[in-house]
């Protein structure tokens, strides 16, 4: 074979195959030591670590709606009433068995036993059990109610 | 030739312990020294990827029986040069094609095995020409095709293959 024939086979080769360079990776070892060939591509194999700082705490205002059901109290109203009391218009038909504490003069006349029709004008500070007249004075109260 | 005086015709006592045994038989011995590069190809995601071959070196160490002298077995060491430089083993059997001009032919067959630092076990077929420049020298010129299917250095689910064109010296000695 004429030496003509190797140089062309030379020149032909080294043409071939600097054309058919730089095509990505083909194999591992094309790729850096830390890194492999996958699908042509040097993808690294090292996996990384790292310490992360605690981020900041959220704050913001928010509109919600209560869906609860209103409840009904039973509490016991323990205030103090201190209002005036109003005018007692009702009729008394109670029987007065408080002690009477009349420290006032009787001017009335003595009738038939057992109803003094006169006027008394002392102040009665007994205690009436049966009043059953309608209470029309106002006051206040500041009891608690727990539902 | 400075190779001359180193002429060796080597005889081998192919058995020979006892004497029922066959008459020794001759071999010729010889050493190759080439280097090439080439086209490599691998397939990925349905696509092949080209690139060139990272040049090589391969030194061989051989032998023909004189009365097998198509047949030439060898072994020998392969080096890539370029890129990540690796190591590995290469064994072929090359069957010459008679001639009694100074050019001859042959085919070949082989195994390469490359050991570090990566592995890559292959396959190859390959023809060559060899001319002779001396009674005991002679350019040569080969060309390989080669498979690796198997070790570290492949991508996953991927073979190479390696189309490689090698020039250099053989010495019989």
């Amino acid at each position: 074979m004429r030496p003509s024939v190797y140089i062309g086979a030379f020149v032909a080769s080294a043409a071939l195959t600097l054309a058919c360079s730089g095509d990505g990776c083909l194999r591992n070892s094309d790729c850096p030591a830390d890194s492999e060939c996958v699908a042509g591509v040097c993808v690294g194999t090292t996996s990384t670590t790292g310490t992360g700082t605690t981020g900041t705490s959220m704050t913001g205002t928010g509109t919600g709606t209560d869906t609860g059901t209103t409840g009904t109290g039973t509490g016991t109203d323990t205030g103090t009433d201190t209002g005036t009391t109003g005018t007692d218009t009702g009729t008394d038909t109670g029987t007065d068995t408080g002690t009477d504490t009349d420290t006032g003069t009787d001017t009335g006349t003595t009738g038939t036993t057992g109803t003094d029709t006169g006027t008394d004008t002392g102040t009665d500070t007994g205690t009436d059990t049966f009043d059953s007249g309608t209470e029309t004075g106002s006051g206040t109260g500041s009891g608690t109610t727990s539902g | 030739m400075l190779l001359s005086p180193l002429l060796l015709k080597s005889t081998l006592l192919a058995g020979g312990l006892t004497q029922s045994m066959a008459p020794a038989e001759s071999v010729d011995i010889t050493a190759r020294l080439t280097s090439g590069t080439g086209l490599s190809v691998a397939g990925a995601s349905g696509q092949s990827l080209t690139a060139r071959s990272p040049a090589f070196l391969v030194a061989e160490a051989g032998i023909r029986p004189s009365n097998l002298s198509w047949l030439e077995l060898t072994g020998g060491f392969t080096m890539e040069m370029e890129g990540r430089v690796s190591f590995g083993l290469l064994g072929r059997a090359r069957a010459h094609i008679p001639s009694r001009r100074r050019v001859g032919g042959y085919g070949l067959v082989g195994v390469p095995l490359f050991v570090h630092p990566f592995s890559l076990v292959g396959a190859q077929v390959g023809l060559g020409t060899a001319v002779d420049v001396h009674r005991n020298v002679a350019l040569v010129a080969e060309g390989t095709a080669s498979v690796f299917f198997a070790g570290s250095d492949l991508m996953k689910g991927s073979a190479l293959a390696k189309f490689d064109l090698a020039f250099g010296l053989e010495i019989r000695f």
